[in-house]
């Protein structure tokens, strides 16, 4: 055996095993791209059909088996199969766009409402007004119809939904001599209460906060924000949908902000989970959270279930209270080739015998569509206060691409007035130039 | 067909004679080396240029979107909102404090575990630890640790009167940033001791012995042999350690999103904000390319600055 055989034989090993790798990863793209054209197969023939529903549902311990069994169900009674693309929840968004723009998106997304406006803007997701009928949208409350419209068309189908409520802890009511049957009806009289409550301590000793409202540099902290400047009659936009902070109405937001951080009642720039925790373990008197927060603070402290009561957003000398709509949402995306089927599937998993369950076996909700949620049987007094709350749903005028960066800033002027110490005057200068430039 | 093969094989080898061996084995070689440069080529710089002619172009993500030139619009809205200036000097300031602090911690530890003290292996252990556990688990330990209402610092602070009242770390205009500091040193710090420890135990013992005999006390033995000797390693080990830290993502996203007031946006935190939630990749590779020619010149000024001091 010479040298040169043995160079030569490494050489062509070495180029035919690159050849053969790169040639194997050709083919496994194109089983990839034969697999999802065949994806659910065609509608025409005779082959059972499969859509994909991309959600992070299945993910969660939570929810994990009631998923796993409502697409049995679907199946069982509509022969279309349903096959899971499951993300992670805070990865969800940005893979189901990638894959879009790969042409290979999922049939249905579980959308979100932080992320409805990225989902829209992306302009992946289809119209659903025909496909879901006339009666079906009709029956949605008319806010939360707009805000998962645009142009008059709507995109999302509400899937379970909440506004931003009032939490609160009936023991520590009734520990600072308030009515623990009797939440408060205005902002003014949530400070009073909030006052009350954090003259409290626990029994190691600690601190009781009065009110909480979280500020943290997350978009749902915006969204909380946003409420609370919807509730003093402000908004992002004017009347003719152009971008105007500088307003009474935020200006008074923030200095309510201002206000409860002076008094110490809030705890500073708290994530919702923080807030969560506050209430589990008895040091918050009130919260702003979605309805199934409560779910969260009773996983922490199953025993607190009993003393967790929910209030509507009390009113302001602007309105009877408002909030942004809080909804896990269903999207049929553009390229489904089975939208017909998709559309089936939202109207099932969307329909009172399904949400019945979904309530009874994973957390609380609130239902979007006026005849489900009036015939709705949950066996379970604990949203009756709040179950006209979706009628405080504000809609915004737009729905930016940009809008979860716009939360963002707002959060971050709430933390400008609290733990930055600037007046509300001068951060609200500063956020309308700010959302000017985001928004435009 | 077969006289026509010989009369090929024949031209090849009157080829390869007419270059001469250099030349033969310099052909040779390249062709060893060129399915690793292709793979390279193909998974390091290929996506950079992708990042980097991407930075030029409109390119968000939405269905039929236009991707086009747009005149460098994604650099001067950087310049023109001139949150790029802050995010700079915060990467900066992170950088530079926390690659101080490990390279500090990390000098000392390594040179109590290259010693013949007591328990010497499992201290090697210990320091071990915060290696292992992953950037977003320490992420949510520091904060849980931080946390103002029911975290143990300000527990311990508390009962020890060292404050009175709790501090909120993590969402502080103050200590935001050096709440991630704290949170990056202990994951880093064993890495660097590592390293260190690695070189101490190449240096050989004959130069100390010559140090000790020539009158060097153990300070003296430290800086004129311990020091010059690991030269190399620590020139290495810091390079890796400032590159980690400039391009530190997960701690900040975790801990505090870039926030409060955007005290702890970085370029990293700036980049993944662009991309993936306004989707405005175009504008996300600007950040990225910016951040990508800072490193090249950092790196390019730390190597010279190195060969100088060792001349």
């Amino acid at each position: 055996m010479s040298k040169k055989f043995f160079k030569t034989m490494t050489m062509g090993i070495l180029i035919f095993v690159m050849v053969f790798s790169l040639a194997a990863c050709g083919n496994k793209d194109n089983d990839k791209a034969k697999e999802s054209d065949n994806g659910g197969n065609d509608s025409s023939s005779n082959e059972q059909v499969t859509i994909q529903f991309a959600t992070y549902g299945l993910l969660e311990k939570a929810t994990e088996k009631f998923y796993t069994k409502m697409a049995q169900d679907f199946e069982a009674k509509t022969d279309v199969k349903v096959e899971f693309v499951s993300y992670p929840y805070g990865d969800l968004k940005q893979q189901i766009l990638i894959k879009a723009n790969s042409g290979d998106a999922p049939d249905v997304v579980h959308g979100e409402s932080s992320a409805f406006s990225s989902y829209l803007n992306s302009g992946f997701i289809e119209p659903l007004d025909d496909l879901l009928g006339a009666e079906y949208v009709n029956d949605i409350y008319d806010g939360v119809r707009k805000a998962m419209s645009d142009g008059g068309k709507l995109y999302g189908a509400p899937w379970i939904c909440s506004t931003f409520l009032l939490v609160y802890n009936k023991d520590l009511f009734e520990q600072a001599g308030l009515d623990p049957n009797a939440p408060p009806k205005t902002y003014a009289e949530m400070i009073k209460y909030a006052e009350k409550i954090s003259e409290l301590k626990d029994k190691d000793g600690n601190k009781v906060f009065g009110l909480g409202s979280s500020t943290a540099s997350v978009p749902v902290s915006g969204e909380n924000v946003l409420s609370t400047m919807l509730t003093f009659g402000g908004n992002i936009y004017n009347d003719k949908g152009e971008v105007e902070v500088d307003t009474k109405g935020n200006l008074d937001a923030l200095k309510f902000y201002k206000e409860v951080q002076e008094k110490g009642l809030n705890p500073e720039a708290a994530k919702l989970k923080d807030l969560r925790n506050l209430m589990a373990i008895g040091r918050l008197g009130m919260y702003f959270d979605q309805v199934w927060g409560t779910s969260g603070v009773v996983g922490i402290n199953p025993e607190i279930k009993d003393s967790l009561a929910v209030a509507m957003i009390p009113a302001t000398d602007a309105t009877d209270g408002a909030s942004l709509l809080a909804a896990h949402e269903l999207h049929i995306m553009k390229d489904s080739k089975h939208k017909k089927e998709a559309a089936e599937f939202v109207k099932y998993i969307t329909s009172k015998e399904v949400l019945e369950e979904y309530y009874n076996t994973t957390l609380p909700f609130i239902v979007a569509r006026k005849s489900v949620n009036e015939s709705l049987n949950l066996n379970d007094n604990f949203i009756d206060p709040v179950k006209d709350s979706m009628t405080q749903v504000i809609a915004l005028a737009k729905q930016h691409s940009d809008m979860e960066n716009a939360l963002l800033e707002i959060t971050s002027a709430a933390q400008r007035v609290t733990i930055g110490n600037e007046s509300p005057e001068d951060v609200v200068k500063k956020l309308d130039d700010k959302l000017k430039q985001v928004l435009k | 067909m077969k006289a026509a093969s010989e009369g090929n094989k024949k031209s090849t080898r009157r080829f390869f004679k007419k270059l001469g061996r250099e030349k033969h084995d310099r052909i040779f070689a390249i062709m060893l080396l060129l399915p690793a440069i292709i793979v390279v080529g193909f998974t390091t710089f290929f996506p950079i240029a992708k990042s980097v002619i991407m930075s030029f172009f409109n390119y968000k993500l939405k269905a039929n979107a236009d991707y086009y030139w747009n005149d460098f619009l994604n650099y001067k809205e950087l310049f023109q909102e001139g949150e790029i200036f802050t995010a700079i000097g915060t990467t900066f300031k992170f950088m530079i404090i926390t690659v101080a602090l490990i390279f500090v911690i990390g000098l000392i530890l390594s040179n109590i575990l290259n010693k013949d003290v007591k328990g010497r292996a499992v201290l090697r252990s210990v320091v071990l630890l915060p290696w292992i556990i992953p950037t977003i688990v320490t992420g949510l330990l520091w904060m849980w640790i931080f946390q103002p209402q029911y975290g143990v610092l300000n527990y311990l602070l508390m009962k020890l009167n060292i404050i009175s009242d709790p501090i909120n770390w993590v969402a502080s205009m103050k200590y935001a940033l050096y709440s991630v500091v704290t949170a990056s040193v202990w994951r880093q710090i064993p890495f660097i001791t590592i390293m260190l420890l690695a070189g101490m135990q190449g240096i050989p013992s004959d130069l100390y012995e010559a140090a000790t005999i020539d009158g060097a006390n153990s300070r003296q033995c430290f800086f004129k042999v311990t020091l010059p000797m690991l030269s190399n390693v620590i020139k290495s080990t810091l390079l890796i350690s400032i590159i980690t830290n400039f391009k530190q993502f997960p701690l900040f996203w975790i801990m505090t999103g870039g926030g409060p007031v955007n005290k702890t946006t970085t370029l990293a935190i700036m980049t993944y904000k662009n991309s993936f939630v306004n989707l405005n990749f175009g504008k996300g590779a600007a950040v990225s390319t910016i951040w990508l020619i800072i490193l090249i010149v950092f790196s390019a000024v730390y190597n010279k600055a190195f060969k100088t001091a060792r001349d």
